[in-house]
């Protein structure tokens, strides 16, 4: 007697083989095409001269069944439930999941090994065709549950892989931002295919891509605000966070970017601008008459010899009011300036002299100079000279500020390939990371500035303003607490600008 | 010039009219207020000034438009004009006037003021 019987070939979780003769050899085979391709658990009989074995090769080990198996023959389904267990998952499936090919006795061994072979063969060709079809369909799951998981995210993802940057995939959201479909592309080269600008509207150096990147350090890149050119012409600001990928091995096998529609934020961040315009405007009416009030009181007394006190007083308003005209000024400026509203009057410009002047005049209200220059670069910027100072003045400024007075800040500009880089480094308090993005937005102070609180938490936000305005960039480095910090001002030099 | 010039401050800012028109009578200024541009056309229309110190932005009629109507009603007997703003209306103004940015200190107000007399 011989049988074959196989279970669930579609998904193949498990299979089993009954035959009465043939040498444990051709199990063998077969069990190892469908182990180690198709990791099924599979399980044989034979008949040998000590009586019925069976393997399960995925124990690798044999077992010796009862030697009188009648049943067997008659009823195999009860034998292989009954005789081992893991084999009977097989027979617990529906019917329609089971092939059963029943050889019934009597027969000859010639036409018994015919057959056997046969169907040996048969089954092998089985489970090969079904082994792509069963691979390719349980992809195809994976993938698919995949593909739905990642659609049904509320931000646009893009996948690239290393080293390359090849891009894979993209899923529903990032065609609706991009107002396209997802577009192959084989290298970093080729990203400009995807009209990706910087935030003030610059064209973006494909490498400069947050995947491109993430490929090349392996470190995440975090809170790009880019603005995306769609085929209708409109642009899209996004905010984009970019991880790597890694192995188990930490290999970098590519990296994944999500994106975010920051249109809204935009727009508010717009109307919260014209608002404070708006109300620092109308704070200088009462400014003026407050402030003049003063002045003519402050002029009556003196013409009447009133006390030192009473003068001193009504100087002290004077001062404070002009406090206020010079911050709600600045605000005016910033708030202008941060919405497009403030035009930059930029011609060539010597950042090295403009940074050479600013410090020297800082370090001579020092009895020994605090700053140390070095300049390495004549090479102009189109810039508005008169923002570009408060830049220099800012970051020194802070710099100082923020440092023990016996510590020295260091300046550094140097000419890096299309841009000047400006790096000021001081020994001071540092920067918490957590504050490092944060330091730039209006009205941050680092939760570690502390007593130290003059200023207005206005200075980093108009820099960065001033920068993000001469298509710049600017960021901040802390080792943390204590550590000191390191700001680097990056800028296109004139000839890198497009006329 | 007579020896108490006669000024015309207009502002709708009443405090800050009013804190100019004090200030210019500490030096010695005969100085009339109104708090719009119609007030300050009527004003101007009656009394002989030496000079008028006028917001930009009013209701009713703005400095701008009532310095034009002067002109025209005027002619080269219009006074002086000092036109005041928070915006920089300088081209706006162009041969109508000089301008003042605010907020001003009043030693820059009497300055001015001064040298337009002058």
């Amino acid at each position: 007697m011989n049988l074959v019987e196989t279970g669930r070939l579609e998904t193949l979780k498990a299979l089993s083989i009954v035959a009465t003769t043939d040498p444990p050899a051709t199990f063998a085979l077969l069990a190892d095409i469908l182990h180690t391709q198709l990791h099924t658990r599979t399980g044989f009989w034979y008949q040998d001269a000590g009586g019925w074995r069976a393997i399960d090769p995925e124990l690798h080990k044999q077992q010796r069944l009862p030697a009188q198996l009648p049943a067997a023959i008659s009823a195999p389904a009860q034998l292989v439930r009954s005789a081992l267990p893991v084999l009977g998952d097989c027979l617990a499936m529906p019917a329609e999941h089971q092939q059963m090919l029943t050889f019934s006795p009597p027969f000859d061994p010639g036409e018994l090994s015919a057959l056997w072979q046969t169907t040996l063969h048969a089954l092998v060709q089985a489970v090969q065709r079904n082994l792509a079809s069963t691979l390719l369909a349980d992809s195809i799951d994976q993938g698919q549950l995949l593909r739905a998981v990642i659609d049904e995210l509320p931000e646009g993802v893009l996948v690239g892989v290393a080293p390359h940057g090849k891009l894979i995939m993209a899923n529903r959201v990032a065609e609706e931002l991009w107002g396209h479909p997802f577009i192959e592309v084989d290298s970093v080269s080729d990203y400009y295919r995807y009209n990706i600008f910087d935030i003030n509207g610059s064209v973006r150096a494909p490498e400069e891509s947050g995947i491109a990147k993430a490929i090349s350090t392996g470190q995440p890149v975090l809170r790009q605000e880019l603005l995306i050119k769609r085929p209708d012409d409109t642009m899209l600001p996004v905010l984009a966070n970019t991880s790597p990928i890694k192995a188990e091995n930490g290999a970098i096998i590519g990296a994944v970017v999500v994106f975010q529609d920051i249109s809204e934020w935009k727009r508010q961040e717009h109307d919260r601008d014209n608002a404070i315009a708006a109300i620092a405007h109308d704070l200088k009416n009462p400014l003026t008459t407050i402030r003049g009030s003063a002045e003519l009181l402050l002029r009556r007394a003196r013409n009447d010899s009133r006390p030192e006190r009473e003068l001193t007083r009504l100087r002290t308003i004077i001062e404070q009011a002009d406090r206020m005209r010079d911050f709600l000024g600045s605000l005016v400026d910033v708030a202008r300036l941060h919405s497009g509203e403030l035009p930059l009057m930029r011609h060539p410009l010597n950042l090295a002299e403009l940074v050479e002047r600013t410090v020297t005049a800082l370090n001579s209200s020092f009895s020994r100079p605090r700053i140390i220059m070095d300049i390495q670069t004549s090479t102009p910027i189109l810039a508005d000279q008169i923002w570009m100072e408060r830049v220099v003045e800012n970051l020194l400024d802070n710099a100082l500020k923020y440092s023990p007075v016996e510590t020295k800040v260091f300046v550094s500009l140097v000419e890096h390939d299309t841009n000047l880089r400006l790096q000021i480094k001081d020994q001071g308090i540092g920067i918490e990371p957590s504050d490092i993005e944060r330091i730039f937005e209006q009205f941050a102070r680092g939760s570690n500035s502390g007593s130290i609180t003059s200023g207005t938490g206005l200075g980093l936000y108009t820099v960065r303003a001033v920068v993000r305005a001469h298509a710049g960039r600017i960021y901040a480095e802390s080792a943390g607490l204590n550590q000191g910090s390191i700001f680097t001002v990056e800028l296109p030099t004139a000839n890198a600008e497009p006329a | 010039m007579s020896k108490h010039p006669h000024i015309l401050v207009v502002d709708d800012e009443d405090a800050i009219a009013n804190m100019i028109a004090e200030a210019l009578r500490d030096e010695d200024y005969t100085v009339l207020t109104a708090y719009d541009g119609r007030q300050g056309l009527e004003l101007a229309r009656q009394h002989t000034l030496d000079l008028i110190l006028t917001d930009v932005m009013m209701p009713y009629l703005d400095g701008l438009k009532m310095a034009e109507l002067l002109l025209q009603e005027f002619g080269a007997k219009t006074p002086p004009i000092i036109f005041m703003s928070a915006v920089d209306c300088r081209n706006q103004i162009q041969s109508l006037g000089t301008f003042l940015f605010k907020p001003f200190t009043l030693e820059t107000l009497l300055d001015v003021v001064e040298s337009q007399l002058g």
